[in-house]
């Protein structure tokens, strides 16, 4: 299986781990460890998250006002920075996933088409 | 922020060790991955604080601080530094103070920028001062200027006041010497025309410290008679205190040099 080890953010598609983030503390208030976790495990390993990646990455959206960090006890009971999305973090990632789907939708249709140009 | 921040990247590390632990590593081997972690630990910071646009301010905090240690640390070289800044700003500003007032400082006149030097120029030269008789003859000719007028150092000996005799610094001056440079007597007048030949009488023209440290700052100074060496003079003007002249070699006086008396140049 080929992994992806997103250690700096211009190793993906620039943006791509942002959309990530924004996306997996959708659901709920997250730390950095469990968003790492969390993309590590939907992506069935494929993605990985160094914390070299995320940190800046948290820092750079909390500052942008996307997500709001609060400190609060984790589940093994130390105390933790939890991650959320704020009202602009919302409009922003629909924004970012409207931008991912033309732009993977735009890769797919150029790969398909030259790929039977061609044979 | 920084210890929040050291708090955040501790929890990530002490989680990734006891997934370590978990997954079958020794508590060493644990440890050492997780040490290995920390050492990237203060790259993430710096990097989290350029997200953050505050790591200018903080290095600059940083650094003033590390100055100031590293200076006290070694009060000698401190000292010397300090002292070396200190004289070469002093030397600076000294050598500043010079240009500023015998180069770029305008005259100390209403209308400077239309008074002019006039000097001789040669190969040998380039700036002489010019002598009495081509004086009267650019005078004679002149159509160019306001006025022309003439002056020259010639130092006199005050005499008869009832105390002991003085040198005054003195200048031999044309008719409309004053005229040119714009000030006025503040008592009586400037030397006219006639005053220029001799034995049309001996006049003096006082300086404001001369009439007040020789003279008591007499109200009756004008038309009384003075000795300047031996002979008598007759007081004709007085002019006002802190009197510039163009200064600067060229039968002149240094710069913030008084000039104590004037007399009439004979033609």
């Amino acid at each position: 299986m080929m992994n992806f080890s997103m250690s700096k953010p211009s190793d993906l598609i620039q943006g791509t781990l942002d959309l990530l983030i924004l996306k997996t503390i959708a659901l709920e208030p997250m730390h950095g460890w469990a968003i790492a976790k969390r993309i590590q495990q939907l992506s069935k390993e494929v993605l990985q998250v160094t914390q070299g990646a995320l940190y800046p990455a948290l820092h750079r959206l909390e500052h942008q006002g996307w997500v709001r960090g609060a400190w609060g006890e984790s589940e093994s009971g130390r105390e933790a920075k939890f991650y959320s999305l704020t009202k602009a973090g919302r409009v922003q990632l629909d924004r970012e996933l409207a931008q991912w789907q033309r732009l993977s939708g735009a890769v797919v249709l150029v790969i398909t088409g030259s790929a039977g140009g061609v044979s | 922020m920084e210890s929040e921040l050291d708090k955040e990247l501790r929890y990530h590390v002490e989680r990734q060790t006891e997934e370590n632990v978990a997954a079958g590593m020794s508590a060493r081997e644990a440890r050492e991955a997780a040490s290995r972690m920390f050492g990237e630990v203060t790259q993430i910071e710096e990097e989290c604080r350029d997200m953050r646009q505050t790591q200018y301010l903080e290095n600059f905090v940083q650094d003033v601080r590390y100055a100031a240690r590293m200076l006290s640390k070694s009060s000698v070289f401190t000292v010397v530094i300090v002292l070396t800044l200190a004289l070469s700003i002093g030397a600076n500003s000294a050598i500043f103070s010079v240009v500023h007032g015998v180069l770029l400082r305008p005259l100390p006149y209403p209308q400077p920028e239309r008074i002019a030097r006039v000097f001789y120029r040669s190969t040998s030269y380039p700036k002489f001062p010019l002598n009495p008789w081509d004086f009267l003859d650019f005078r004679a000719r002149n159509r160019s200027f306001e006025n022309f007028a003439m002056y020259t150092h010639a130092d006199v000996q005050l005499s008869g006041t009832g105390s002991d005799p003085v040198k005054l610094s003195a200048f031999r001056i044309s008719s409309g010497y004053f005229r040119v440079l714009g000030v006025q007597p503040v008592r009586g007048r400037e030397f006219d025309f006639s005053e220029e030949r001799k034995g049309n009488g001996n006049v003096v023209i006082l300086s404001d410290r001369v009439w007040r440290n020789q003279f008591g700052a007499a109200p009756d100074i004008l038309g009384r008679k003075v000795l300047l060496d031996s002979q008598p003079y007759t007081v004709v003007g007085l002019m006002p205190a802190g009197l510039d002249h163009p200064g600067n070699s060229y039968n002149s006086v240094a710069y913030g040099d008084t000039v104590d008396a004037w007399t009439s140049v004979y033609v």
